[in-house]
């Protein structure tokens, strides 16, 4: 499993900004062509980035480009010129309907056709970012094989509905749902929109705790100093970590016993507690906290 | 001309000083007795207030050719030191010394003053522009820098005679009993007066708040003081505190101040009876602030916080994080408020700070400094003192005298500054010799020195980016890189003194 829990923004027009990606302890980084850049600096930023990712060769990190939006006159040029630098993937603002992921995924295949890259080399992650996306959110997702990801853009999507953005979102909320569902369905990760207060920590980690609760895997985030706060708000915490060992060793003992169900600590453990309890030892592992070998025999037993 | 031990140039003779050169940390012992001054009999009645600074300049008997000095404790605030050199000047003194505790930016008023001969050398570290003329030849005033601990030792050892000792004295009795806690200049800490107070000829209190005998605390006492003056103003209060003392929000300043915390860390030294220093830049106290809550997670009592403390220091011996705090300079108010109520907050002198030729200083009871650094080179040598310009722009302030006295001596800087590389093949000027740093911590790197196998070791195991010196100059250098070397008349115009009185380092004329 990838983690894709920080995917922080960097203008590309800011080299000072650019040197310091590899430095970040971000799970990936999307270089900004897009709103971060005034249009006077289109052109330089591209260069910039392009630049950066032909130099950075040591990768720690996943790298995506933000282009502009594919009916603007720039999409086109950021495409020719980031694509031969190798970024891992595009993610594509404004993503109202599946047929602009689409399109992109023609664009790509061309690319890497003419590059020698193998098809798919690309990824893309899509913005739900206005009304319109919302409700074709569904489609959207599945609309590329190269999408990794569903990303939710809060700041777009408020403008879209001629509404405030508050710190507790409530205004979002139906919004969200609708991108995780798209994005399970899909069977992708979902990553929520950025928390523009960079002095906020608190509100950021409410923010990100109720994300993580609705079933976002990962959040954008404009400032490094955001990444401790999101990190420590996705990575299991070692007693969620203890009790999923429990629940394994639980499930273990029923099946010896012949049975799918059996009491743990006075609570009911079946097949959805032991596929929960897989998923937060799965996350452990990508973390780093432990080493577990978790085949799918530990999870649903012999056939 | 010879060569110290770090390689550097050194003349044998300058300005008519025979000319030590650095060998080591730790060999050159002292030779000579203690200073003195004159004693002096005072029969009750006797009045030591004076009207003036000139009243006070003629007591003295200050003449042509002699040295005074001030503190700096009232920083980019001080009026002091300009106001008696504009006196000298209007009584007609010339060729006089400055052997100030620091000079600071608030001081460039006494360039012309330089430039016509009433002041013609300075015994002290230089901060701004007098540094820079005179690095372009542009002023001609023979400059000798000194750490706070080796400006103390000139003065016990009798190598730099001071022959008048003007402390601003914030609070002040007509007796000279003073203290720097209370009145419109307060300031905390007089620790860089204290050595003055004791070994200047004589000893002049210039305050702006003279309150009832007796002006208690009492920091530097009447039995050391001759006169006393009055003036106005000693100083623009907004400016007396360091500009610097809040936590970066700088993204690399923070992974810098991470990765220090976690070298503090895994150096084993934070345990109970744990000792600290850090600067007021905003990196150090984001340092500070992470060591302080890691000892609040496992509930570490240190022993004392020491050097110029800031309010986080302040919150620490409050919690319950430091028994003791050792203070020769505040640096927020925070500090004066402190200093002024709680006993566990001392004011010490730069003697018992950081002198390294008296029985023991403070700093070598350290565990642990947290450290700036204008750039440092691949055998740990550490420059504070001039830029990459070549220009002679800071005073060494306790840098080399915390490194050399503390189990471990953390460097933190950013891996460029502008365009130019922090790690160079060799420093422009060497303040602090590699052999008292121990690790260089930077946003992309963490380098160990070799002595510290086991530390080098326990930061690879926590998976922190622990690097080579010369490697990461080179990573660094090859986005950066190589900066055109500056080029160097042979004319020295100051000397880099360091702490036990050889010289380190000089400072030569920048080719323009």
């Amino acid at each position: 499993m990838r983690l894709r829990r920080s995917m922080l923004y960097v203008p590309g027009n800011m080299p000072g900004m650019l040197q310091n990606i590899p430095v970040f302890e971000a799970d990936g980084v999307m270089i900004d062509l897009e709103d971060a850049v005034p249009l006077v600096e289109k052109d330089a930023a591209r260069l910039l980035a392009r630049n950066f990712l032909r130099s950075y060769q040591d990768r720690n990190k996943e790298l995506f480009v933000r282009i502009n939006a594919l009916d603007t006159p720039y999409a086109a040029d950021d495409l020719r010129e980031i694509l031969p630098a190798l970024p891992d993937g595009i993610r594509l603002p404004k993503a109202d309907n599946p047929e602009l992921v689409e399109r992109l995924d023609t664009l790509l295949t061309e690319q890497e056709e003419r590059l020698g890259l193998p098809i798919g080399h690309f990824k893309i992650i899509p913005s739900i970012e206005s009304a319109q996306g919302v409700l074709n959110c569904v489609a959207t997702a599945k609309a590329s094989s190269r999408l990794v990801a569903l990303a939710f853009g809060a700041e777009d999507y408020t403008a879209s509905m001629e509404i405030d953005r508050t710190k507790t979102g409530e205004e979002l909320f139906s919004a969200r749902t609708q991108v995780v569902w798209a994005a399970k369905a899909a069977g992708v990760q979902a990553i929520d929109s950025i928390f523009s207060d960079v002095n906020d920590m608190e509100a950021l980690r409410a923010e990100t705790v109720l994300v993580k609760r609705l079933g976002f895997t990962g959040k954008s985030l404009v400032n490094p100093r955001q990444i401790e706060v999101i990190h420590e708000v996705f990575r299991p915490t070692a007693e969620e970590i203890r009790h999923a060992l429990e629940v394994m060793d639980a499930i273990k003992r029923a099946r010896e016993m012949g049975t799918g169900v059996i009491s743990l600590k006075g609570k009911m453990v079946d097949a959805p507690v032991v596929t929960r309890a897989a998923r937060t030892i799965r996350e452990g592992v990508a973390f780093g906290m432990l080493e577990f070998d978790l085949s799918d025999e530990v999870i649903h037993g012999e056939k | 001309m010879a060569k110290n031990s770090l390689g550097r140039e050194i003349p044998a003779v300058w300005k008519g000083r025979t000319l030590d050169p650095y060998l080591d940390p730790w060999s050159r012992q002292p030779e000579v007795l203690r200073a003195t001054r004159p004693l002096v009999r005072r029969a009750p009645g006797d009045s030591k207030l004076l009207p003036s600074l000139r009243a006070a300049i003629e007591a003295c008997g200050l003449k042509n050719g002699m040295t005074i000095s001030t503190h700096h404790a009232l920083r980019n605030g001080d009026k002091l030191l300009n106001l008696l050199v504009q006196e000298m000047d209007a009584m007609g003194l010339r060729d006089m010394g400055i052997a100030s505790s620091s000079i600071h930016a608030v001081h460039a008023e006494i360039i012309p003053y330089i430039r016509k001969g009433v002041i013609t050398r300075i015994e002290t570290g230089v901060n701004g522009l007098i540094g820079e003329l005179v690095s372009k030849g542009e002023l001609d005033c023979p400059i000798v820098v000194r750490s706070h601990g080796g400006r103390a030792r000139s003065l016990v050892t009798g190598e730099v005679e001071v022959d008048a000792a003007f402390i601003a004295a914030p609070c002040c009795d007509v007796t000279g009993n003073l203290n720097g806690v209370a009145g419109p200049a307060a300031c905390g800490s007089l620790g860089y007066a204290h050595t003055d107070a004791r070994y200047a000829r004589k000893v002049v209190a210039v305050t702006d708040h003279l309150v009832r005998f007796p002006a208690a605390p009492i920091s530097i006492s009447q039995s050391d003081v001759d006169y006393v003056v009055q003036i106005e103003s000693l100083g623009d209060p907004s400016k007396i505190v360091s500009t610097t003392t809040r936590l970066t929000r700088d993204p690399a300043g923070l992974l810098i101040a991470k990765y220090a915390a976690e070298v503090i860390e895994a150096s084993g030294l934070l345990k109970d009876g744990f000792s600290f220093q850090t600067g007021a830049g905003g990196t150090s106290l984001a340092v500070a602030d992470l060591v302080h809550r890691k000892m609040a997670e496992g509930k570490i009592k240190g022993s004392f916080g020491c050097g110029g403390i800031t309010g986080y220091f302040v919150d620490m011996l409050e919690q319950g994080y430091f028994e003791t705090l050792f203070d020769v300079q505040c640096f927020d108010l925070k500090a004066v408020e402190s200093m002024r109520r709680n006993p566990g907050h001392r004011e010490i002198s730069a003697d018992l700070y950081a002198n390294p030729f008296n029985r023991g200083a403070v700093v070598n009871m350290l565990d642990c400094v947290i450290l700036g650094a204008t750039e440092v080179d691949v055998d740990y040598n550490v420059n504070v003192n001039t830029e990459s310009s070549g220009y002679l722009l800071h005073n060494t302030g306790g840098h080399c005298d915390v490194a050399a006295g503390a189990k471990l001596a953390i460097v933190v800087a950013p891996s460029m500054r502008g365009r130019l590389p922090i790690v160079r093949d060799a420093v422009t000027t060497v303040t602090t010799p590699g052999e008292t740093v121990d690790v260089i911590v930077t946003e992309r790197g963490i380098c160990v020195a070799d002595k510290h196998e086991d530390l080098k070791k326990e930061l690879l195991r926590r998976n922190l980016p622990v690097k080579d010196i010369r490697q990461f100059h080179e990573e660094i250098t090859q986005m950066t890189g190589v900066p055109r070397p500056i080029e160097f008349e042979d004319e020295v115009v100051a000397l880099i003194e360091y702490r036990d009185g050889s010289i380190i380092d000089v400072v030569r004329r920048v080719k323009e």
